[in-house]
Formats: structure tokens, C-alpha cells, sequence
């Protein structure tokens, strides 16, 4: 019993770096309709721009608010300059998926190039650790989860009570009509990638404040369980990602204290898999995403 | 030639020979059929092992330091064909619930995460593959039976990998000519009018994947059998993309695309720069050349989408170019 | 240009489409096509199929190349205007087909439709257009996706009436719709409108019933206006009705019809 509550702890500390995660991911596809399987690269080369900021000396708010930015750039530059000129070009979802695949190829060999391939940890200070409920979490644990929450209130106040929310929605259900409206598509695809770039470098960070050490694949093996995620909320809706977050992070920490822990990613792709081929539009998701990429 | 380079190029040709059959294979899968097999180096994979299994013995023999199910020592070139049966069937297996009706990215993601899925079990479960310590020693075909020098073998080896990538040249040739070939086309250009064709499309789909499967069981078969040695670690995701690269480079959809473009990446691209002198730490070569290979493929997807030997348009009306 | 007898005087011209040629890159499908709206009038554009009423509205609306001619707006040039200048310039598109946003709730739409107001406004501009549909006012927070044709369909011109246009460029409202919800959206829905200042050009397959409720007719044929008139002179040639009444079979309209 105990190890089950301690389990779901360590469950929601990493649906908590899984919901940051997926509901950047699942707002790149909702409005671009691309597939970043990049994502997860871009993560890791927030993380080592973390973890320079901590070498040197930066707090952890320094290295989050580094690897955010670097995220949020790394995203937008990649979407600007890389994958919209394809989609332009006429690349379809079929060669959007080499394109974003070969992106990722050349991110972590290029940071394993950069950074060599050893495992690297943020300098952090030790925190002590806090009991509840059976559960235990250390300070930068308890602080990943108050950094979920903050993002997901952020992220849904966004989409619900702007403007520009609403003008992102609306590029996502339909960029043509969204210009007949007068919306500068072209811009609100741009702070979309800038936003969810901020929320995959965040996810980076924190993906690696969990973790002992990381490499230049840490984030590349994350983008499944992320993926995972977003799709059982349905790709698209951010809200369905954060409760996706939940069940993939839950199930797979769950099984990890009872089975081999080796095998607790399996459970999320299991999960992926079963989701794709029984109900593909997602669990919470009204309508099936038939669309094609959008320039 | 000296022997040094004799064993160079005999190693060269047979890397070939594999990479050849393996982009034969996918290219009916993808090329062809339309299907984004992102798990083919699996079945690659499994086709190995069981040649490995097959040619092994027992697992109790030799001591029993590698553990594995399965063993026979049976004669060549039994093991290569149970090689091919085993990646069909696995193929018809992974087919049977991944080939529904799935956006192409949904499907590349489904292929994706069975690739992963099968590396953490094969990994993990020490008593199916023997972890990820692999297996080692597995014997080569006829090679007591000839008694050749060692650069003898290597010269009859490249004759028996050449005689099998001739046969499934022949075949995919026949294949990717007749009606089936024609079909498949059709409905990868046209997902509507596959719709509309009806259940039929599936099962279409179903035989070009399963054959595809029986090429990587075999072209699997033939490497290990050369390099002896089998592990959960040289069949990564990684590798499926690099076959994905030559594909694209050398022209999908046509035979002789993707043999040239067997030719350009995975062998004179990855292998034959195994042998350049390594530089910087441990790694960074390796490291280099994926970037390069990225670059490459992003280069060639740009410039010539249709890759160096693009597909020659059928007697069917192509794609309608209007957007 | 043959057209009826009695040519009734038309009000003051608000849209204004001379020698107009539209196509995609080929030969223009539209070609030397003239047409005019005045102020407050319904206008129906009618034709077979594949007579280029759709590349029609999709020149008048920049959605294909506009090869020759002009478009005039209450006097200003807005040839090759792209839908979101034109909406600014009082000219309202609802197209046939993804005319709403399907993942937004009502309220949202509407306030979509009414982007470019400034943000003091668009409250009060939503209950306006609510009143115009009162059907709409109970579902504020349905998703569209959720909404029946004809909600759909008011939805979308309700979207668009957000700008106050003063002209709404209608293209096949009805089609979908079952006869009734038709007729209610040709006969009850649009007059209102008008008798609220806007100005209708309505493309439609169903002829006759489009013809009934407008001033003016247009007959397309092969891309270029076949006969114009008075709506109701329309109705009454034997021609017209004969073409449109469903006889499919038929070639279309015989060239330069003589009544």
C-alpha cells in the first residue's frame, strides 16, 4: 500500500513535467498541424542551456528562465525558417514526418557533438524533502509541480480569455477562414511556436531537475511518453493533453513500482498505441483531425 | 590486392548486398505501398536473431553463457529462409493492427513506438535475446564445410549475399510491375480513392508489408551470419531512418532509386567512413556523420524531393500536380 | 447586352464588376462578366453547374487570380482585395462550406467574426447580431460542431453581420439544408436583413427560389452573364423556368435566348 501512494507521488511529479511537455507539443500541432517529433530534442537543448546557466554559478530561476528562452526560440526559428518553407515548398504530412525526424537527428548528434556523450547534472542545491500523505517529495519536486500548475492556469487563461487566444483557436480550427476574419495568421502561428517553445524548454528543465543525470538523448526518449500524452487527449487540445499528462504519468510510475521499472515507458507507449488504433481523434476530442499540414 | 584490402572490400560488398535488399524491402512498404515504417530495422532484427538461433545450437551448448529460445543448428541455408518467414510473420502481426485506416503521421507514429517498444523488451528481458549483451559466436554457413582461407570465405560470402539480393530484385521487380504493384500506387497517391476501392485496399497493403518483412528477415539473416554477432543495441530506431534516407535520396517508389540510394548512404555514407580516422573524444565521429545524414536527407528533401532516380510516372494519370 | 423590356431604374450602385476575368493560371474560366448591386437590393446570381459562379466569388473574394477587370465598392477599387481588407471595407463573405469555426462555441465565433472591432465594442455588437438570429441567443456556449445546418448556416452569416457589412456575399446558403429551413433562410432571414441596410449578392443552385426573393438576376452561363434582369421578369421566361425547373438532361440555356 505504501509503495502504491509513493508510487502515485512520483506518478504526478512526472505527469507534472509530462503535462508542460505535451501541451506545448499539442498546441504546435493544433495550430501548424505538424507532427515536432523534433520536440523532444529541442527539450534536451534547453536542458544543457540549463545546465551551463547552473555551472556557472545561475540560480535555478535563471537556468528555467534560460531554457525557456531558448526553447521558445529554438521552436520559432525552427518553424519559421525550417518547416513552414517546407509545407510552402509542398511537403506533405508524409515528408513532414522525415523532415521533423531528420531535425531531431541533427539536434542530439549535434549536441552530442557540442557536449560529448557523458551524462551531465544541473548544479543544484540540496533541498530537503517533505512528507505527505505518504507521499515524499523533495523542494525541487514540490516546486516542478507548483511550475505545472502555474503553467497549465497560464496556458488556459491564454486560450480562454484573450484575444489572442481566441485568434489562436480559431488558426487551429481553420487558418483560411481565421484571415477572412482579419487574424494575421502568419503572426499568431509565430507566438504560438514562441509559446510552446517556452513551455518545451521549461519541460526540458524540469525534466532534468528530476533526474540525476541527462544526456543528449534524455529528451529525444522523453517525446514518447509526451507524444503519448497529447494524443490520448486528443492532438490539438491542450486540455485533453493535461489529462492525458495525468493517466500516461500515473499509469506508467504506478507500474514501475510493481513491475520492472525498466518497462514503465512500455506502458506508456502501450497506452499510445491502443489510443491510435481504437478512437485515433483522441479521447477528448469532439472531432477527428483529418486535416492537412497549414502553411 | 592485398589482404587487408581484399577483406575491405569483400566487407564493403556485403554490407551492400544487405543494404540493398533491406531498401528493396522498404521500398515496397514505403515506396510503393505508402507505408511509413518507421520499426522496419525490427524486423530486420528478428530475422537475424532467429538465423542466429537456427545456426547456434541449443542454448544449453557452448557452455550455456548466452541464454535464448529457440536453438537448433540447422544447415544452410535453412536458417536464412526461417529468417524471412519469421520477419513476414511478425510483419503480418504488426500489419494486422497498425495497417488501419490512420493519418500517415498517426501510423509513422504507431511504426515508431513498436520499434521502441521492442528494443526496451528485447533489452530488458534477459531470457528471450539475452538482454543486451546479445548473442556471440553464431557460426557461419559452410564455412567448415568449404575449409576456405578466411579471405576465401569472405569472397563466397559475397557470392551467397549477391545470389539472394538477385532474387529479391527479381521479385520486388515482379511485384512492383504487376497489377498489385500498380494498385498499391494508386491508393498511396490517392487515400480517398482508396476509401473507395474498398476493404480490399487493407489486404493489398497487407501482402506488400509482409513481403517487405520477409526482405528485412533475410537481409537480417545475411549480416549476422557475416558479422557473427547479434545484439538489442545495433538495431536501433536510428537504423530504420538511415534505409528512410537512402530511400529518399536515391528515389522512392523505383528499384533502382533505392538500390542507388543503398549504395549513397548506408554504405558509402555510414560504412565505409567506419574506417576514417576517428578524431575528438570517443563518439564524436559517430555523432557527426547523423548529423550529416539529418542535413542530407532535409538537403535532398528540399532540392530534389523525388530523390537522384525519381519514380517514372505509370501509365496511370500521377498525382494532379495543381495544389 | 439583350436584356427584358422594361428595365426598371436600379438603386444607387454599391458593388460594381466590370469586363471582370478570373482564373486559375489557364485560361480564365470567368470571362468579361458585368455585374452590379445596388443599395439595398438582393441580387441572385444563378447558373448550371461548372458555369463559374464559385470562381466567381472566389475572384471577388481574392481566393484566384483576378486576370482583368475591376471591382468597385461603393467607388473604391478593391480588385485582388484579400478577404480580411475586404470584411474592413463593409464586404461580408460566407462561403458554402467552412463557414464556421468548428472547435469554437458560438460566442466565440461571433467574436471572431468581430476581430477587427475595437474590444469595448464586441460585447455589445454580439447581443446585436443575437437579436438578428434569436435562435442562436440560448446556444452561446454550443460548439459549433454541435449546431444543426440551419443554425450553422445563421451562425455563419451572424459571424459575418459582426463588421456591419454592407454587402454579405452569400454563396449557396441553403445548400444542405432541408426545404423548409431553406425557404425560412431565403424568404424570411434575408429580407430581414435587408430591411436592416445591408445589401445581399446571393449565388445559389436553387434558381427559382433565389430568383423570388431578389430584385435582380443573373444568369451565368460558361462564365459570362447569359441574360440579366428584373428578378420577377425572370421568373416569368418560359426559358429560365424550363432550364432550372430540373430538366438535367437538357443542354444548358440555348445561346442568347430570344424571348
Amino acid at each position: 500500500m505504501s509503495l502504491f501512494v509513493l508510487s502515485i507521488g512520483f506518478g504526478l511529479i512526472t505527469a507534472s513535467i509530462l503535462a508542460i511537455a505535451s501541451v506545448g507539443f499539442t498546441l504546435q500541432f493544433g495550430v501548424t498541424n505538424i507532427l515536432n517529433l523534433a520536440y523532444g530534442d529541442v527539450m534536451t537543448g534547453a536542458a544543457f542551456i540549463a545546465y551551463l546557466v547552473t555551472r556557472a554559478g545561475g540560480s535555478l530561476w535563471a537556468a528555467l528562465l534560460a531554457g525557456a528562452i531558448t526553447g521558445s526560440l529554438a521552436s520559432y526559428v525552427l518553424n519559421r525558417f525550417l518547416y513552414t518553407p517546407f509545407v510552402r515548398h509542398g511537403t506533405r504530412l508524409f515528408g513532414m514526418i522525415i523532415v521533423t525526424i531528420s531535425v531531431s537527428l541533427v539536434l542530439q548528434n549535434g549536441l552530442q557533438a557540442i557536449f560529448g556523450a557523458s551524462f551531465f547534472s544541473l548544479v543544484l542545491p540540496r533541498t530537503a524533502s517533505y512528507g505527505f500523505a505518504g507521499m515524499i517529495f523533495t523542494g525541487q519536486q514540490l516546486l516542478i509541480m507548483g511550475i505545472a500548475v502555474v503553467a497549465m492556469a497560464v496556458v488556459h487563461s491564454l486560450l480562454s480569455y484573450t484575444r489572442l487566444g481566441r485568434a489562436m483557436r480559431a488558426t487551429a480550427a481553420d487558418p483560411e477562414l481565421a484571415r477572412g476574419c482579419g487574424v494575421a495568421t502568419d503572426r499568431v502561428v509565430g507566438v504560438a511556436w514562441l509559446m510552446s517553445g517556452a513551455l518545451c524548454g521549461i519541460a526540458g528543465v524540469t525534466l532534468v531537475m528530476n533526474v540525476t543525470s541527462f544526456s543528449s538523448t534524455t529528451g529525444g526518449s522523453f517525446l514518447i511518453p509526451v507524444v503519448a500524452a497529447a494524443v490520448l487527449g486528443g492532438v490539438g487540445h491542450p486540455y485533453g493533453a493535461m489529462i492525458g499528462a495525468l493517466v500516461i504519468g500515473l499509469a506508467s510510475e504506478v507500474s514501475a513500482a510493481f513491475v520492472n521499472p525498466a518497462y514503465k515507458e512500455v506502458v506508456a507507449f502501450g497506452v499510445l498505441v491502443v489510443v491510435l488504433l481504437v478512437r485515433p481523434q483522441g479521447i477528448f476530442a469532439e472531432i477527428a483531425t483529418q486535416k492537412e499540414v497549414v502553411a | 590486392m592485398s589482404t587487408a584490402m581484399q577483406f575491405y572490400v569483400s566487407n564493403l560488398l556485403v554490407y551492400l548486398g544487405v543494404d540493398v535488399m533491406a531498401c528493396l524491402g522498404l521500398n515496397l512498404q514505403f515506396g510503393v505501398a505508402g507505408i511509413v515504417n518507421f520499426a522496419f530495422i525490427i524486423f530486420q532484427a528478428a530475422g537475424a536473431y532467429t538465423a542466429a538461433v537456427l545456426t547456434l545450437g541449443s542454448s544449453s551448448a557452448g557452455g550455456g553463457f548466452q541464454s535464448y529460445i529457440g536453438g537448433a543448428r540447422l544447415p544452410f541455408p535453412v536458417p536464412f529462409l526461417a529468417a524471412a518467414v519469421v520477419g513476414g510473420l511478425l510483419s503480418l502481426l504488426v500489419g494486422l493492427v497498425a495497417l488501419r485506416k490512420l493519418r500517415t503521421d498517426y501510423q509513422a507514429m504507431v511504426m515508431l513506438v513498436i520499434s521502441l517498444i521492442a528494443t526496451t523488451v528485447a533489452t530488458n528481458a534477459t531470457g528471450l535475446v539475452n538482454g543486451s549483451n546479445g548473442l556471440a559466436t553464431i557460426p557461419k554457413p559452410l564455412q567448415s564445410v568449404l575449409g576456405l582461407s578466411l579471405v576465401g570465405y569472405q569472397w563466397v560470402y559475397v557470392a551467397i549475399t549477391f545470389a539472394f539480393c538477385a532474387l529479391v530484385w527479381v521479385g520486388v521487380h515482379r511485384i512492383t510491375s504487376s497489377p498489385l504493384g500498380r494498385t498499391l500506387r494508386a491508393v498511396r497517391d490517392n487515400e480517398a480513392a482508396a476509401g473507395a476501392l474498398g476493404k480490399n485496399v487493407t489486404v493489398l497493403r497487407l501482402v506488400a508489408f509482409v513481403t517487405g518483412g520477409a526482405i528485412a528477415g533475410l537481409s537480417g539473416a545475411i549480416l549476422v551470419q557475416f558479422i557473427s554477432a547479434w545484439s538489442p543495441g545495433s538495431w536501433l530506431f536510428p537504423e530504420s531512418f538511415v534505409y528512410f534516407a537512402a530511400l529518399i535520396v536515391g528515389g522512392s517508389g523505383n528499384n533502382v532509386g533505392a538500390a542507388v540510394g543503398a549504395l549513397l548512404v548506408p554504405v558509402a555514407f555510414l560504412e565505409s567512413t567506419r574506417y576514417i580516422p576517428q578524431f575528438g573524444y570517443p563518439g564524436l565521429v559517430d555523432a557527426l556523420q547523423w548529423v550529416v545524414v539529418g542535413l542530407l536527407t532535409l538537403t535532398v528533401m528540399w532540392f530534389r524531393p523525388k530523390g537522384v532516380f525519381p519514380e517514372r510516372p505509370g501509365r496511370f494519370a500521377r498525382r494532379a500536380q495543381v495544389p | 447586352m439583350p436584356t427584358s423590356s422594361a428595365s426598371p431604374v436600379r438603386p444607387e450602385t454599391l458593388l460594381e464588376v466590370r469586363g471582370f476575368g478570373v482564373g486559375y493560371g489557364g485560361a480564365p474560366i470567368v470571362d468579361d462578366l458585368d455585374l452590379t448591386v445596388g443599395n439595398g437590393e438582393i441580387v441572385a446570381v444563378i447558373g448550371p453547374n461548372g458555369s463559374g459562379k464559385s470562381t466567381l466569388l472566389k475572384g471577388l473574394t481574392g481566393r484566384a487570380q483576378v486576370v482583368h477587370g475591376s471591382v468597385l465598392l461603393a467607388g473604391a477599387d478593391v480588385t485582388s482585395h484579400r478577404e480580411d481588407k475586404l470584411c474592413r471595407l463593409g464586404l461580408g463573405f460566407v462561403p458554402q462550406h467552412k463557414d464556421v469555426f468548428p472547435t469554437l462555441t458560438v460566442e466565440d465565433n461571433l467574436k471572431m467574426g468581430g476581430y477587427l472591432l475595437a474590444r469595448s465594442k464586441i460585447g455589445r455588437r454580439v447581443d446585436e447580431v443575437l437579436e438578428v438570429f434569436p435562435a442562436l441567443a440560448p446556444m452561446r456556449q454550443r460548439t459549433a460542431v454541435r449546431l444543426s445546418g440551419g443554425e450553422r448556416k445563421m451562425l455563419a452569416i451572424g459571424r459575418v453581420l459582426m463588421l456591419e457589412p454592407k454587402l454579405l456575399l452569400l454563396d449557396e446558403p441553403t445548400a444542405g439544408l432541408s426545404p423548409e429551413l431553406a425557404r425560412h433562410l431565403l424568404h424570411d432571414q434575408l429580407p430581414a436583413l435587408v430591411s436592416r441596410g445591408v445589401s445581399i449578392l446571393l449565388v445559389e443552385q436553387k434558381a427559382l427560389d433565389a430568383l423570388t426573393v431578389s430584385d435582380w438576376g443573373y444568369v451565368l452561363v460558361g462564365g459570362g452573364v447569359q441574360i440579366s434582369g428584373p428578378a420577377r421578369d425572370l421568373l416569368e421566361r418560359p426559358d429560365i423556368r424550363e432550364v432550372f425547373l430540373g430538366s438535367a438532361a437538357r443542354p444548358a440555356v440555348p445561346a442568347r435566348a430570344n424571348p
